[in-house]
């Protein structure tokens, strides 16, 4: 889709409207909707209220499957060939493939956009689940989306959103393991791409149902329609067919012995695999692990680290094992594995024995907690279960699901909408922060949302004494649902007890939604799986004491000896031993996990290439103390301050004269090498940018009938209507907040090549001035929190650090939809194109003096920062990232766009980034922060004239920028001069005037 | 065995300092020759001493020497000589600013933290065992917990969700929130109180400790010797018992208050908002960490040395009068 074009509307059913009817006014709002939305200038691709409202009348699965509950399941299958599309529904550029990857006939390659449909006929009137056969095309990490829409209608909510899993396999050496670095440490296996051809039923990607969805159709002609949001792949078939329950253990078991299947009652050898080393896993980041903390786990080692585990548990992520048994029979499948994180609870897996789930009770083996390690045959919690394998190669599939949590799971996530929904209500008459002492008369204006908190709460306790027999221990997920039974119950009981608990309330609804997302997990570290006979001895769980002892004092004795701050490169790298480098990861938070990805990306893909090698060292501090003892690293990661003060100062390489700089430089938007230039010296390279984007939830503006605003002048225009209802809007503050004003109304922060400040021109108070009248006049709060967003009261946001915020609202997972991301908003030019301008800060890689190989730093550094090594850093973050659509803030600006976003992502993201300003860190540039947020605090606590309060400082701001440049042996304005306005320019005694140099 | 020992050890003194024996002894080489008879003792405070010179001797004479010139870690030193005192005192108005702040902080909390702890102390000492550990524990806890200040954030918030907003605003004493951390009027006496609530809890734990150690039979035999009432026996038999414990404590109420500074960063951010509770080590931090002026910044540092040496020396000439 061309950015800036608006797709054809998804039309959603309404349950009350005959399909009929409902397609015909749907089609009419569409058009309405796409004529507003060309209408709108600024192209940065907002979704319309018309087409929110719609997608919010969109009814629940739930609701859908209960009206059509005692429609009977179809009993014909329908048979669809992907190839038979019907090409003039159909706007997606289409390929018909042959014998594609292994599939005889013809298939169907559906690339990441547009719309593909066909026709059917629906023989008799039924309940009917779909199944497909596809083929997961190599791309990014990314997960392929689809919507599905029947007759053109999305007929319930959670058909807007399928996720088809890829298939990965770990890449291991010739002897079938995991590679090593040099100390001897397994490395992280590269995870290939797989790509299988797989039968999927279309299911709940949040995993809260885990039976097949069903559609109802009537009798008749019918489509079905995939549209493209993210990835392309390749369907073969499309089968409708009615979904009947699996049948029983019983049943399986009496109808295997029917057929003369025999119980295996012993093994010569029992038939062990490791499950770290699977065929195949579903999720690029189900990593394996390392655990330490049994003498028992298999592979252990007391010095060097082991992967020995897989930790996994993200519902419908999928992992694959073969097993090869000497003969068909019932075996017995034992598990070694520890639970201790799902504390009280038991985790779930469905197994999937050669494609098929073999019966019902497989949906929900258990297991259950402890904090040692257990070994256990496979069971439901009531009984054992024995598994039939073919003689030969088996495929065993564990799937992650909900199990007997389901229900529960559901309950509470009904019940959340109807909290919200009563919170909304309150908050309407009381604001967030309520009168304790008023009486708002809640019983009589919103007495429905009382009896709506009464009756969740008497859920809850159903709930709850119900999970309590169900798990037969309290442990802490339970307990919560009591503890927010008890206030709901409070409040509904006496409507004085609603305001002075408001805010206990909206984090109780927190707290149950963290509940809810916290049971999509479901964790277990599983060590190794043992295919048995029946009459085989269990393996043992724990380790003795004596094993245990002996164990730790090794590994304690190891650990004199091991060196854990250098991150080992692979030890078959060839490299040249002239040609190495040494890096620095200072981060402290990811430091580690950033530095085994950079360890991955340098043995797989740099080292190989270009001979160099890499050291990675973690560190906390100290950089600028290495240096001056000679002893720094090669690269490493500075601020921009930094890096120019250090650069100014010899101690950071300038990397002008570097081959191939003025092609390197292009990689990133100009603004972002601003802030690490002076004076026509480049001294270092933008590894990550920050930026300003705006965030606002597009079902409250629905709900008030707003258009989203795209510049200050239209935002103030709606502030009177967002504040009658209670809502406030989250701006950055201080010097952040004010750069977006000063530089969107045309002016600058320094003057004179920063021999002096700005702030007192004419442009730059009135921005000052309406940027504090934002919280002065318009009332913004001076704190923010998302969280604020994520509970509505602030509808609308501008956040500093745009893609951090989008990443931490991605995995929001109840707001999906119910957001949208924007350029910042902007002031309208005479010319009718808005100017978005947003500062840019950026996070520089640079070359510290005395590096020993220059050629070599620079070879890593444009190797690190050019575009496919970004994508990749990109892709292996999401190993670190737990959400799959995570993104990282690379400056690199061609791998920028090409990270997965949405064609609305996209669009606000390309707008944002084509108009951002990077501002120079001149020295002295701290003072500028101090005084300016100090101007800011004073105007907002006193009310005092903005313009003033400025003045007032800039004296003082001109001094220290002056007496910095002298400290520099620059040119600068001599003191005296600053105080009486003439400007005296002193030059500097080393040569360094810069008052006429070009920008 | 022992009893050769002991001979030996009887000996010593009277070999060398008999009259007459000929060789009269100078005091240096007394004391080389005592230094080899005792070389065990030499030998045990080696480490400390080896520690204490080359990371507290050494760097105190550098920072001395760097005060006078001009280092940016980054450069060669190049020398300035009393540039950056003339300069500090002449022409910074923001170390005026800090000192001004550091003299009113240490006043406000040093001597009140000393003289409240010592006050508090005085009163628990009286209950009962069970109960003075009790309370002991409620006034120290927050000075074990070294960021436990960090809740007077929440309850100070600048919005609506504040516990002090919210009060104020329910009783319907303001109707806009403030922003108490960023709010010139606020910040000083706001950072004095939680200074104070976070520094009692050491010198109150000392001073109990002084208080328990006083010889009971003093008491006892004060009564005898006229003592009238708790105000005589505090002042002289209480208070000189204590003076070391009494000195102990006052050196840490005033290093704790001029280097004081920590709590202004945690709660109003660095700097506050114009510099209302900008002090020395602020200062002392932001040429160091912020501008590179590492050669000012030892300045500054020299300057807080001599502040707090001279408040030191007053104390002590204080402490004496103590019991007079």
């Amino acid at each position: 889709m061309a950015v800036g074009t608006f797709t054809a509307i998804p039309v959603y059913a309404d349950t009350d409207v005959s399909v009929d009817g409902d397609a015909v006014t749907g089609v009419i709002d569409g058009e309405t909707a796409e004529d507003e939305s060309t209408t709108d200038t600024g192209g940065s691709g907002f979704r319309s209220s018309v087409d929110v409202k719609r997608f919010l009348g969109t009814v629940s699965y739930k609701e859908y499957s209960e009206k059509y509950q005692d429609t009977p399941a179809a009993s014909e299958s329908i048979f669809i060939n992907a190839v038979d599309y019907d090409p003039e529904l159909t706007t997606a550029k289409v390929e018909v493939k042959n014998d594609y990857e292994g599939m005889e006939g013809e298939s169907l390659l559906m690339p990441s956009e547009g719309k593909t449909t066909w026709k059917f006929t629906v023989p008799k009137t039924g309940r009917y689940a779909i199944r497909i056969t596809y083929y997961p095309e190599p791309g990014t990490f990314t997960t392929i989306e689809r919507m599905i829409y029947i007759d053109d209608l999305l007929p319930f909510t959670e058909s807007r959103y399928y996720y088809f899993p890829r298939s990965w396999e770990y890449q291991l050496d010739a002897d079938g393991e995991f590679d090593k670095d040099i100390n001897g440490n397994d490395i992280r296996p590269i995870r290939e791409e797989a790509p299988e051809w797989q039968t999927y039923f279309l299911r709940d990607w949040l995993g809260f149902t885990m039976d097949p969805f069903e559609y109802y159709l009537t009798e008749g002609e019918h489509t079905i329609t995939f549209e493209a949001t993210r990835e392309p792949m390749v369907l073969s078939t499309i089968e409708l067919y009615g979904y009947e329950d699996p049948i029983s253990y019983e049943e399986y078991i009496s109808n295997l012995k029917a057929q003369g299947v025999t119980e295996i009652k012993t093994l010569d050898e029992p038939i062990k695999f490791q499950a770290e080393k699977p065929y195949a896993v579903s999720n690029a980041s189900t990593y394996p692990t390392n655990d330490r903390t049994s003498a028992l786990t298999e592979p252990q080692d007391p010095a060097v680290m082991k992967y020995n585990l897989v930790n996994d548990g993200t519902i419908n992520q999928w992992i694959k094992y073969k097993v090869t048994v000497p003969e068909a029979g019932l075996y017995n499948i034992v598990v070694r594995f520890r639970q201790n994180t799902y504390i009280g609870m038991f985790s779930t897996r469905r197994l999937y024995v050669n494609g098929e789930i073999p019966f019902e009770e497989a949906n929900r083996l258990r297991f259950h907690f402890s904090p040692d390690w257990q070994v256990t045959p496979l069971h439901d919690g009531n009984q054992n279960f024995l598994i039939y394998l073919e003689k030969g190669e088996n495929e065993l599939m564990l799937e992650p699901v909900l199990g007997d949590m389901e229900e529960y799971v559901y309950r509470v996530e009904q019940m959340l909408d109807d909290l919200n929904g009563a919170y909304q209500q309150i908050i309407q008459l009381t604001g967030p922060s309520p009168d304790t002492y008023r009486d708002y008369g809640f019983g009589r204006l919103v007495p429905e949302a009382l009896v709506t908190i009464g009756n969740c709460a008497d859920d809850l306790y159903e709930i709850y004494e119900e999970l309590k027999v169900v798990t037969g221990d309290e442990g802490d997920l339970v307990k919560t649902l009591d503890t927010a039974a008890k206030l709901f119950e409070k409040i509904a009981r006496d409507e004085y007890e609603i305001a002075p608990n408001l805010i206990t309330y909206k984090n109780y609804i927190i707290m149950l939604s963290n509940w809810l997302y916290s049971t999509l997990n479901q964790p277990i570290k599983i060590d190794y799986y043992v295919v048995q006979g029946t009459e085989d001895e269990l393996p043992t769980a724990v380790a003795s004491f004596l094993d245990a002892a002996w164990f730790e004092v090794r590994a304690f004795v190891m650990s004199f000896f091991m060196d854990y701050t250098t991150i080992g490169y692979k030890d078959d790298v060839e490299y040249d031993p002239n040609m190495t480098v040494e890096s620095w990861i200072t981060d402290a938070v990811t430091g580690r996990d950033n530095a085994l990805i950079q360890r991955y990306l340098i043995d797989n893909y740099f080292t190989p290439e270009s001979g160099i090698s890499v050291t990675i060292k973690v560190i906390t501090a100290g950089i600028q103390e290495a240096i001056l003892a000679g002893i720094g690293p090669d690269v490493a990661n500075m601020d921009t301050t930094n890096t120019i003060t250090w650069g100014l100062r010899n101690a950071v390489e300038s990397l002008n004269d570097k081959e191939g700089f003025n092609e390197v430089t292009t990689w990133f938007p100009e603004a972002a090498l601003v802030p690490l230039t002076m004076y026509d010296k480049t001294y270092g390279l933008p590894e990550t940018m920050t930026y300003a984007l705006m965030f606002y939830r597009s079902d409250i503006f629905a709900d008030l009938n707003l258009d989203v605003p795209e510049t200050w002048e239209e935002l103030y225009e709606i502030i009177p209507t967002l504040q009658n209802s209670n809502y406030q809007i989250a701006i950055p503050i201080g010097l952040d907040g004010y750069k977006m004003f000063l530089y969107q109304n045309g002016s600058e922060l320094y003057r004179d090549n920063g021999l002096r400040i700005n702030v007192d021109s004419n442009e730059a108070l009135d921005a000052f001035e309406d940027f504090t009248d934002m919280f002065t006049k318009y009332k913004s709060p001076i704190v923010t929190d998302i969280t604020r967003f994520r509970t509505g009261e602030n509808p609308i946001m501008v956040q500093n650090d745009g893609i951090t915020a989008y990443n931490t609202l991605m995995g929001f997972y109840e707001l999906r939809g119910l957001w949208e991301m924007a350029p910042l908003l902007g002031v309208r030019q005479e010319d009718g194109s808005i100017n978005h301008t947003s500062p840019v800060t950026v996070n520089a890689l640079v070359i510290p003096r005395g590096a020993t190989n220059p050629d070599a730093t620079w070879e890593y550094l444009k190797w690190r920062t050019c575009e496919d090594t970004q994508i990749r850093q990109n892709k292996e973050n999401l190993a670190i990232n737990a959400n799959p659509t995570a993104k990282l803030a690379t400056s690199n600006k061609a791998a920028l766009l090409k990270l997965a976003w949405t064609d609305y992502e996209y669009a606000a993201i390309k707008a944002q980034v084509e108009q951002l300003v990077g501002i120079p860190d001149y020295p002295g540039c701290y003072i500028v922060t101090q005084y300016v947020n100090s101007a800011f605090q004073v105007v907002y606590g006193d009310s005092s004239d903005a313009a003033t309060e400025m003045l007032n400082r800039v004296l003082y701001i001109n001094k220290e920028l002056s007496r910095k440049r002298r400290e520099f042996h620059m040119d600068y304005y001599d003191l005296d001069s600053t105080r009486d306005g003439t400007w005296q320019l002193i030059e500097s005694d080393r040569g360094l005037n810069y008052i006429n140099y070009g920008k | 065995v022992a009893n050769s020992k002991v001979l030996k050890a009887d000996k010593v003194p009277v070999s060398s300092n008999e009259p007459g024996s000929g060789k009269k002894l100078t005091k240096t080489s007394y004391t080389l020759k005592m230094m080899k008879r005792t070389w065990g003792g030499y030998v045990m405070i080696l480490p400390f001493t080896v520690c204490f010179i080359a990371f507290t001797m050494i760097p105190v004479i550098l920072s001395i020497l760097l005060s006078f010139t001009d280092f940016n870690m980054l450069e060669w030193p190049s020398w300035r000589g009393f540039d950056n005192y003339i300069r500090l005192f002449l022409e910074d108005d923001l170390f005026m600013t800090a000192f001004q702040n550091t003299i009113i902080f240490a006043v406000a909390t040093g001597p009140a933290s000393f003289i409240i702890s010592f006050i508090l102390a005085w009163f628990i000492n009286e209950l009962s065992p069970k109960a003075r550990s009790f309370v002991t524990f409620i006034f120290y806890a927050p000075s074990i917990s070294g960021g436990a200040y960090l809740i007077w954030q929440l309850v100070f918030k600048e919005d609506i969700y504040g516990y002090a907003n919210g009060w104020l605003m329910s009783l319907g004493l303001i109707s806009e929130p403030i922003a108490f951390f960023k709010d010139v009027n606020y910040i000083v006496p706001l950072c004095i109180m939680i200074q104070l609530w976070s520094s009692l809890g050491t010198g109150f734990l000392a001073n109990i400790a002084g208080l328990q150690g006083v010889d009971r039979s003093l008491y006892e035999a004060g009564s005898i010797d006229g003592i009238k009432n708790r105000w005589q026996e505090a002042w002289y038999i209480t208070l000189p018992q204590m003076k070391d414990i009494l000195l102990f404590g006052a050196v840490l109420a005033i290093t704790g208050a001029f280097g004081f500074g920590g709590v202004v960063d945690a709660l109003c951010g660095n700097p506050s908002t114009d510099y209302v509770a900008w002090t020395l080590s602020h200062h002392l931090g932001e040429y160091m960490g912020q501008r590179f002026e590492f050669g000012y910044a030892s300045a500054i540092s020299i300057v807080l040395f001599f502040l707090m040496a001279g408040m030191n020396i007053v104390v002590q000439k204080l402490l004496e009068k103590v019991g007079q």
